[in-house]
């Protein structure tokens, strides 16, 4: 290389060296950005779900030790009422009947919003005691076999019992299947989910892009809290296939 | 053949044997990808046997770069870049070959180094790339340093914008001695070096498949 092509050959180095510093701090300041808004993310939708499942708890106690014992006294007194005559009877017989209707309902929702199962027993119990509701209401025939479940923290349990719930509801609204299969199991430190149903399926790249999966978008969060993976699998007509890797805690 | 250059090339054997070795256990997403890397090695050896043997590899890079940016674009397609311009794919694979059609046959010849086809389908790669990662910055909820597709995206990034800058000295630079363009040439075999050790690294955090459920 001549004088000059020397010169134009250093020109070019130095070129490329900008061009190489730019693209690095480039990309090291996206990594770092997409980092504080993960983070940002996780903690608000951690927030949100921990405060409502929080107030879920708290207004199941309620129903189930503070209006329930009460509508058991209101029972009981209905019950020490003189009755004067046989239309008296009757008009009592009916309250009471109605406020048992309505503690059987308190009850429902109590349990609903906060299973006392998954407290007392465990997630795998209270799935169950889920799916045996369903499929009385639904008529979904639903398998289920929890296999060496690996001990969970309680508060792993709830997000796993929910996402089970949610899987069962879409299932028997959208999916317009007659059977579901659920595995709950443990495979290499991590608590796998896995479910798949003979439905009609759905595209869910466009359920998510176009915001129409509440439920999906439960999913994704409450895996997210729990620091997994889910794999969506799905076609038009070739049904559904969940499969939720949750790394198991130390 | 410099030495230096030759083991800078067949550093793209290492991504090609991670990506086969584990094929079977990752998504099959990346399958125009591991193709891609294989075309590649596959040129680097045929370019090295002609060069051997003084023959014009003209020919076989010519055929190569259209291979390469027909597999890269079907990867963006796999990656659900054109999910919601399905047209933009069938434009863009339009334009690339019939680019290269005029270019290689009509305005200048297979059996010559081409530059404006080289410089084309680097400045699209480029932008799918950015458009790619931009998504991810998003959508990602993990390190994005873990996410092998923000990698590769971005190995494109850094490759295909050097090329662009050497293949426009190319182009400019036909008048000036052979020393001079391979010492320009260089610098891009050292970007290829460190562009291929990022392609290994994001074949080796593809993650493995899922476990399986059947309703049977």
């Amino acid at each position: 290389m001549d004088t000059k092509e020397s010169t134009t050959y250093h020109a070019v180095l130095i070129a490329a060296a900008v061009i190489g510093t730019i693209i690095f701090y480039f990309i090291v300041s996206v990594i770092r950005q997409q980092r504080k808004h993960r983070l940002l993310y996780k903690a608000k939708i951690e927030a949100e779900i921990t405060t409502l499942e929080k107030e879920r708890a708290r207004v199941a106690a309620d129903l189930h030790d503070e209006l329930g014992p009460t509508l058991s006294a209101v029972k009981f007194k209905l019950a020490s009422i003189e009755k004067l005559n046989g239309e008296d009877a009757v008009t009592i017989t009916k309250a009471s009947h109605y406020i048992d209707t309505i503690l059987h309902q308190v009850r429902n929702i109590a349990n609903d919003l906060m299973p006392n199962t998954l407290l007392r027993k465990g997630p795998a119990d209270a799935i169950e005691e889920f799916i045996d509701h369903m499929t009385v209401n639904s008529g979904l025939k639903i398998s289920f076999r929890p296999e060496n479940m690996p001990v969970i923290p309680q508060s792993h349990a709830i997000h796993v019992y929910r996402i089970i719930q949610e899987i069962i509801h879409n299932t028997v609204k959208h999916a317009g299947a007659t059977k579901l299969k659920i595995e709950l199991y443990a495979h290499k430190n991590k608590f796998i989910i896995a479910t798949a149903d003979d439905g009609k399926g759905f595209n869910y790249n466009t359920m998510i892009k176009e915001k129409n999966g509440l439920g999906l978008s439960n999913l994704r969060s409450r895996t997210e809290i729990l620091s997994g993976e889910l794999h969506v699998s799905s076609r038009p007509g070739k049904g559904t296939t969940f499969i939720i890797e949750i790394p198991i805690p130390g | 053949m410099d030495t230096q250059v030759i083991i800078f090339s067949f550093s793209i054997f290492v991504g090609t044997i991670i990506g086969w070795l584990r094929f079977k256990k990752i998504e099959p997403a990346f399958l125009p990808f591991i193709i891609c890397l294989t075309v590649a090695s596959l040129n680097e050896v045929a370019s090295l046997i002609m060069t051997t043997c003084q023959a014009n590899t003209a020919f076989n890079n010519n055929i190569y770069v259209l291979l390469e940016a027909l597999l890269i674009t079907w990867q963006f397609k796999t990656w659900g870049l054109f999910n919601r311009h399905r047209h933009l794919y069938t434009f863009i694979l339009s334009l690339l070959a019939i680019s290269w059609i005029v270019e290689n046959f009509m305005t200048h010849n297979i059996f010559s180094i081409t530059f404006c086809f080289r410089t084309l389908y680097s400045f699209i790669i480029v932008l799918m790339s950015i458009h790619i990662n931009n998504n991810l910055i998003l959508t990602y909820r993990y390190s994005l340093l873990k996410s092998p597709v923000f990698l590769i995206c971005t190995g494109f990034i850094i490759y295909f914008t050097y090329k662009i800058l050497v293949e426009a000295f190319w182009f400019y630079g036909l008048n000036v001695s052979r020393d001079f363009r391979i010492n320009v040439y260089s610098l891009l075999t050292w970007i290829n070096l460190f562009v291929n050790l990022i392609y290994a690294l994001a074949l080796l955090w593809i993650p493995k498949k899922a476990q399986h459920i059947t309703l049977s």
